[in-house]
């Protein structure tokens, strides 16, 4: 696998068909699989890809990079990817996808199969200019979405209200969850605007839901279940479950996962005057 | 926070005769609301609608040096207007004015008279809250080009036109058939005076075709419009052009839609046969075939080339019907009598109308009724079930004909009427071409599908785009005196812009804080009004304040909250709803 990474982007700098890679290499002094940009062919010896490779790397390209940028792919990078280019941040010829076949990461505190890749039923990455290793060879998941949220779904209101409020308890506000979110683009975040202040500064039960909602809110449709808001939060908070109900939500009531084929579309921009809208009260259309 | 505590504001209570007064005791709101701070003056006053009332206002501004009024009294709908303009005159940006409802809102739907003060009290908070973060708003005005495009030479279109160039303006006209006179030059007669459409449509078409201020272009198609009130620019294109795209560009300052209407395909509905069976035909089919350069040169023929004996007319046939259209078609009981009547008078053939309801609502059209119905024509109340050509040996009824089956509501039995030829007054759909000119122009359509008019009952002929006006049956089903007369009212609106040469822009628009914006182009795909669009060089949306309504859907919308929309800007907001969710 390694070696054919390699390869693979050295011919890419050598066809001149990218300026820059994003990928991970294995630290020289630490050990550590950390990002790593390269800019040259002379570099690609160092780039690694297995298990411990769980940063999101398309949260790290940006517009004005030297482009196109290579970016090694997970099948979650690349839906968030694409979600990124539907959303105009940059065009698609500003990338060129390396997906690798991604057989899971692990959680790095524990060594086991993280969560996220239990569930995940697209480990190759929408986005593919070249694919990397064995397709087939990726494995099915696990477990499945619902069962991470048929607990929550079974709740009543007061429950739920209840679970939630548990849920965000341990939260600082550090926003690291919004740091490492691919999709968290807004270029002023609504919690650093204090004219009005929406979301208090402070760390309390009523500042807390409202930054955790918004932000469920600000992700609905758009979510590529790619866990990294869990990953980096310093005190394992759950928040991406409430992600996940929403994404079920979405899939279940118009048939819509975010970000799987390349171009996708945007659940919130696809209007069908047939979608059901029984929540408004209206007829259950087919 | 200095600008907080810079402003003075005026509050006024109105009592509103003993409207307001009778529930409210508004003393006690002026005494509650005169502690707020950055609150100069709270009075009451018994009509502040009235010119003392209004002149109070004006004087205070000046002795007080007002910067900001609160009127507590009506509807902002009723009287905003009123006080703007009194605040004007006393220098006062209009802007600066905020209405707090407490008639509608308190006094009319609340009865104890402690709960309602206590809720006018919050409520004239709230308006002081939010008139604090009340910025002035210039107001911008655009010129209006002096020209008028008509989408459809129908007989709306062609009425709009005339008035508008009779007025003195130049009037583009794109149709898309290679004639003008649109449906009207299929029939022969009209309801309920019987006249000749060609000595009604006729001298119209000579002058338009003769009035130098018009230009025709049939056989074209609107393809692209830009701009806003009073600078449209619309593209057309030559339908005959064989790909080759050979398109004009127009200037103009309003739009007259006259898309009309096409008749609902009536193969659809199985049951009679149409489309199936020989001597079924459509409504506006058998008009054709009623004039002297049809295809039967005015005879009534059935396919064989005899005359029928019998001809049934079946009402409401798509109209009215959940399954199909809805609504009624209105027009279709009145060519049915008209059909009944030209067959009694071509023809020694019966007529059978079928109906549900006979609508005959207008002017001369019960008389019409009586007359056709006096005359032998044969009126049987139910809808019919089926029309087919299984004839019933046993009952002896003709080899050939068509048996109309229906239920006779009125004897409340089922009954076979063999006929010779059937009429099926179809529904009438809006035309193929809406959803496209829809598209093109951002403009709503009703549940009907007909393009919904700003106001059903206030603003029958303006869409909700500044500029762009509807007629005819583009809007809904309608006779030709009612297309006239629609078309007359929106010629004479499109002329008020025309006329005054100028449009005040209301300031009240949304705008895009460029530093924040991520490009995303959310909001160019939720606006309504085609008014978003997208500077790529900065990779920013930009909004065109002459087609920007206000009606904030993208700033609820903008995720990065980029936009905001002016006069309801996020702080007026929060403050005025901190207001309402105090004590009061």
């Amino acid at each position: 696998m390694n070696q054919a990474l390699r390869d693979e982007v050295r011919k890419l700098f050598e066809t001149e068909k990218v300026k820059s890679v994003l990928g991970y290499r294995q630290h020289p002094l630490t050990g550590e699989v950390t990002p790593v940009i390269i800019k040259s062919a002379d570099e690609a010896d160092q780039l690694i890809f297995d298990k411990r490779c769980v940063y999101n790397l398309s949260r790290a390209v940006l517009a004005d990079m030297d482009g196109p940028v290579g970016v090694v792919l997970k099948g979650c990078d690349g839906r968030a990817l694409n979600m990124r280019i539907t959303e105009n941040d940059f065009p698609r010829e500003h990338v060129v996808g390396i997906a690798v076949a991604c057989q899971g990461v692990v959680d790095t505190a524990t060594d086991d199969l993280s969560e996220r890749c239990q569930r995940c039923h697209m480990r190759m990455s929408p986005i593919a200019d070249v694919t990397i290793g064995d397709e087939s060879a990726v494995g099915k998941p696990t477990k499945t979405r619902a069962e991470f949220v048929d607990e929550i779904r079974a709740m009543n209101p007061k429950q739920r209200a209840t679970f939630w409020k548990d849920t965000f308890a341990p939260c600082t506000h550090c926003y690291a969850c919004r740091q490492a979110c691919p999709l968290c683009n807004c270029k002023v975040c609504i919690t650093d605007k204090n004219n009005p202040q929406w979301i208090e500064t402070s760390p309390k039960p009523s500042s807390n839901m409202m930054w955790h909602l918004i932000r469920a809110f600000h992700h609905a449709g758009r979510c590529v279940d790619c866990g990294e808001c869990e990953r980096a939060c310093p005190e394992g908070i759950k928040m991406h479950l409430l992600d996940l109900c929403i994404a079920e939500d979405v899939e279940e009531m118009f048939g819509f996962v975010t970000g799987v084929e390349d171009g996708a579309q945007w659940q919130f921009l696809l209007y069908d005057p047939n979608d059901p809208d029984s929540w408004l009260g209206g007829p259950e259309r087919g | 926070m200095s600008e907080k505590n810079s402003v003075a504001i005026g509050v006024y209570v109105c009592h509103c005769g003993t409207n307001i007064a009778g529930t409210v005791d508004v003393e006690a709101v002026a005494a509650a609301i005169r502690e707020e701070p950055g609150v100069v003056l709270a009075k009451d006053y018994k009509f502040m609608c009235s010119d003392p009332g209004q002149e109070m206002v004006k004087k205070d501004i000046e002795e007080y040096g007002l910067d900001r009024i609160v009127v507590s009294a009506c509807s902002p709908l009723m009287h905003e207007k009123t006080f703007r303009k009194a605040a004007s005159e006393a220098g006062l940006d209009p802007f600066l004015v905020q209405m707090a409802n407490i008639r509608e809102h308190c006094s009319w739907v609340t009865k104890d008279k402690e709960e309602a003060t206590q809720k006018s009290i919050v409520a004239v908070k709230a308006a002081v809250n939010r008139v604090r973060w009340a910025r002035p708003l210039p107001i911008n005005t655009a010129t209006v080009e002096p020209s008028t495009l008509i989408v459809g030479a129908g007989i709306a279109g062609i009425q709009a036109a005339l008035d508008i160039a009779d007025a003195g303006f130049k009037v583009y006209m794109v149709e898309k058939q290679d004639h003008i006179g649109g449906h009207i030059t299929m029939m022969d007669r009209v309801f309920p005076t019987m006249e000749r459409v060609n000595d009604l449509l006729n001298p119209k078409i000579n002058e338009i075709l003769n009035n130098d201020k018009i230009q025709v272009f049939t056989r074209h198609e609107a393809t692209e419009v830009t701009g806003s009130v009073g600078d449209f620019t619309v593209k057309i294109k030559d339908l005959d052009a064989n790909g080759a795209s050979v398109e004009n560009e127009l200037k103009v300052g309003t739009i007259i839609l006259a898309t009309g209407y096409d008749m609902y395909d009536l193969s659809q509905i199985e049951q009679f046969g149409y489309g199936r069976l020989d001597d079924v035909y459509t409504g506006i089919e058998f008009e054709q075939m009623t004039r002297q350069d049809g295809p039967t040169g005015g005879k009534i023929l059935k396919k064989n080339g005899e005359e029928p004996t019998s001809v049934a007319i079946l009402h409401c046939i798509g109209s009215r019907d959940e399954n199909h259209c809805e609504y009624c078609s209105r027009v279709c009981c009145m060519y049915s009598l008209k059909h009944a009547a030209i067959i009694k008078e071509r023809t020694s053939a019966a007529s059978y109308n079928f109906y549900i309801d006979i609508r005959a609502f207008g002017k001369g059209h019960e008389e019409f009724y009586r007359k056709v119905s006096s005359e032998g024509g044969r009126f049987i109340r139910g809808k019919v079930g089926q029309v087919t050509d299984l004839i019933d040996p046993e009952l002896d009824e003709p080899e050939g004909s068509l048996i109309v089956i229906a239920e006779d509501t009125n004897l409340q039995e089922m009954i076979r009427v063999p006929v010779d030829m059937v009429i099926l007054a179809g529904a009438m759909i809006p035309s193929e071409t809406a959803d496209r000119v829809q598209k093109m122009l951002r403009i709503s359509r009703s549940t009907d599908r007909f393009f919904q008019e700003r106001h059903p009952k206030l603003a029958p002929t303006e869409t909700a785009t500044d500029g762009i006006f509807l007629c005819g049956t583009a809007q809904g089903p309608k006779d030709i005196p009612d297309t006239i007369a629609q078309a007359s009212g929106a010629a004479s609106a499109a002329l008020r812009l025309l006329e005054q040469g100028v449009v005040e822009l209301d300031p009240s628009v949304a705008v895009v804080n460029a530093a924040m914006c991520t490009g995303c182009k959310m909001c160019i795909e939720v606006c309504a009004y085609n008014a978003i669009g997208f500077n790529e060089r900065w990779n920013i949306a930009e909004i065109n304040s002459n087609l920007c309504k206000g009606c904030g859907t993208c700033a609820a919308t903008c995720r990065a909250n980029a936009i905001e929309s002016q006069h309801f800007t996020d702080k007026q907001i929060v403050f005025e709803l901190m207001g309402l969710l105090s004590d009061g």
